[in-house]
């Protein structure tokens, strides 16, 4: 650089590298709906009711007099000259139920210990060797949070927190802008990513440090070497989904071709089974065209495995799909919308595939699907049903604190011999993880404090 | 004993009418977020290059901008009532800036793309190309970067980038000063003299 004019033209000339401003300004001004609002609702000043009580007189005295007042109101409290000086009851700090260490049989479900749960999480995963991490919020009511990163090392009993996200926590996807995460991923011990619909960030010092790669997230699964992960842009109705697959840790992203034409639909499902297989299945309006794809080569080559899941006229929309450990089956859920709601599972790990029959369903209660050492199980509504003959029998199993949607359910490699991994499933209220290892006849619960 | 009390919304004016008895009126909140609206929409371009240029990074600019909005709109009624509100805004987001780099140092890295490994750029050569002009700007501490945009970019004066920065205009231009060094210096007067990222 010879000059400080050279020096003017090159930020000149970088800056038209900036962002476009008119998108990121709507942006902007929409975040400020979730991050700004419910804060300013919770904002109070606290005073002695001595003097509150005082104002409310000088305030009462004060009015006397005015002529006007004009005033447009927002969505908040209406500030009018009373409102300002009323007094409301002291805020009490949120109570909740501690869940502790405890075991229960299936039926009647396990009375829960009333102790304050520290956090809740929005999203767990466990690396290859077992260990879990969570997101979880803290005593937090509105639609973004701050978050933590919490960790349970096999053989611990307890969740601990380890480290404070820059990134705050939306409690659902559709709640989830900006760069606001809802989801995590563990692959190693170091190596993890957390995501929302907008950003992925990968960490590989276990949390410490957060990179940002560009572009949107629909799903991501990692195993102990790879991830894959599938983005989308538009969704008009349907979304045009892109598939990209990266070793662990690494974030050149390779894109995948998948057979059978683009990648098109309402929703896309992956699920990881070893380390390099892969399942991958997409929702469209049109069943006849939904597809399930398999990946043995940690997501980088696909084939497709079947199409028109969900076809028959009585199966509704595909929801959820899950894998075994070995990556031999996979098993896929269609949720009835008809009026006898019932998800239907189906196996698909051979060429005819095999009906599961139905379970019930509550309309508007979402699923978990999951394949055990012992057979299929699916967590509905406070419900964990298994099936361990692949046939149409179900066992039933009422599972505590669990009503409404599921948020995980799985059988962590790592926690348990390969043969008796353990059942484990994070209940909507995101307060503990509850265990079972005897296909749920009893639980124990290990709480996120 | 303790109770809680809404914060008022104001600001509120009290016009001296003459009259004993006093006319207030109140500027609407919802007033107040339709000019604030406008405002942010008028200004994201300007402001997006300048946290382009603070960050380096698209992402990281975005994000930028993002907080900037938000910690404006909890002010938004002294914005809307000041004279430059875009110097104003331009303040906001160098302090955020340098502040979120200071607080994140050791927290978050924000990339466009992780590295695969620990890579050095390589600073060889002189400094006569944009790409290396950039590069060791990027290198530069938060507070000499901003000095270095407000002056160069935005070409405003020392008593303008003192009061942006929160500084004396000495510290201006000893910031500028340092940071036209280091984007002057060479990679092997770096090594020798110890100077580089702190």
């Amino acid at each position: 650089m010879t000059s400080e004019n050279d020096l003017r033209r090159i930020l000149a000339e970088e800056a038209e590298q900036a962002p476009e401003g008119a998108p990121l300004a709507e942006r902007a001004l929409a975040s400020l709906e979730t991050d700004v609002a419910p804060r300013h609702r919770a904002h109070r000043w606290v005073i002695p009711a001595a003097t509150a009580a005082s104002l409310v007189l000088a305030a009462s005295a004060a009015a006397v007099g005015i002529n006007t007042v004009t005033h447009k109101p927002t969505a908040g409290p209406t500030p009018t000259p009373s409102s300002v000086s009323s007094v409301t009851a002291p805020t009490t700090p949120p109570t909740h139920s501690r869940t502790q260490a405890q075991s229960s049989t299936s039926s009647p479900p396990p009375s829960t210990a009333s102790v304050i749960p520290e956090f809740s999480a929005a999203s767990i995963s466990f690396d290859a060797a077992g260990d879990g991490f969570a997101i979880a919020s803290r005593g937090c009511g509105a639609l973004l949070c701050p978050g933590y990163l919490l960790r349970q090392a096999v053989g611990a009993q307890e969740w601990t927190r380890t480290r404070s996200l820059t990134m705050p926590i939306g409690v659902d996807a559709a709640s989830c802008i900006g760069r606001c995460v809802n989801e995590v991923r563990f692959a190693t011990a170091k190596v993890g990513y957390v995501y929302g619909p907008n950003v992925l960030f990968t960490t590989i010092d276990a949390g410490r440090t957060w990179m940002r790669d560009s572009g949107s997230v629909a799903d991501l699964e990692a195993s102990a070497s790879a991830v894959v992960r599938v983005s989308t842009s538009a969704c008009l109705p349907d979304c045009t989904y892109t598939v990209s697959a990266a070793k662990v840790g690494i974030s050149r992203w390779q894109d995948a071709t998948l057979p059978d034409g683009p990648l098109t639909g309402r929703s896309v499902y992956l699920s990881v089974a070893t380390d390099q297989t892969f399942f991958l299945s997409v929702d469209t309006a049109d069943a006849a065209n939904s597809r399930l794809f398999q990946s043995l080569d940690g997501g980088v080559t696909w084939t497709l495995l079947r199409r028109g899941l969900c076809a028959a006229s009585d199966e509704g929309e595909l929801t959820d799909i899950a894998a075994n450990a070995a990556g031999t089956v996979v098993d896929y859920v269609c949720s009835s919308t008809s009026s006898h709601h019932g998800y239907k599972l189906t196996v698909a790990d051979t060429a005819e595939p095999v009906d599961l029959g139905s379970v019930p369903a509550v309309a508007g209660v979402g699923s978990r699907i999951a394949i055990g050492p012992t057979g299929t199980s699916l967590l509905s509504a406070g419900m964990l049903y298994v099936n361990s003959s692949n046939s149409h029998e179900w066992k039933t199993v009422r599972v505590p604190r669990a009503n409404g949607a599921a948020t995980y359910l799985g059988y962590p490699v790592g926690r348990g011999a390969a043969d008796q991994a353990p059942a484990m499933y994070l209940g909507p209220d995101g307060t503990a993880l509850w265990t079972s290892i005897d296909d749920g006849k009893t639980w124990s619960s290990a709480g996120f404090g | 004993m303790y109770a809680t009390l809404e914060r008022p919304m104001v600001p509120f004016v009290l016009p001296a009418n003459g009259n004993t008895r006093l006319h207030i009126t109140v500027v609407g909140p919802a007033e107040d977020e339709e000019r604030f609206a406008e405002f942010v929409r008028n200004s994201s371009g300007q402001l997006a290059r300048t946290a382009y240029l603070l960050t380096a990074n698209r992402a990281a600019a975005e994000d930028l901008v993002q907080e900037t909005v938000i910690r404006l709109y909890r002010r938004k009624a002294w914005l809307l009532g000041a004279d430059a509100p875009v110097a104003y805004a331009r303040r906001t987001m160098t302090n955020l800036y340098i502040n979120e780099r200071r607080r994140k140092a050791s927290t978050e890295l924000v990339t466009d793309e992780v590295p695969d490994r620990g890579v050095e750029p390589d600073l060889a050569g002189t400094l006569a190309d944009r790409d290396q002009v950039w590069r060791l700007l990027r290198a530069l501490p938060a507070k000499q970067r901003a000095a270095i945009v407000l002056r160069y970019y935005h070409d405003l004066s020392d008593a303008d980038i003192a009061a942006a920065l929160e500084c004396r205009e000495g510290t201006v231009r000893s910031l500028i000063s340092r940071g036209l060094a280091a984007l002057r210096v060479t990679p092997e007067d770096r090594s020798t003299t110890g100077g580089g990222r702190r």
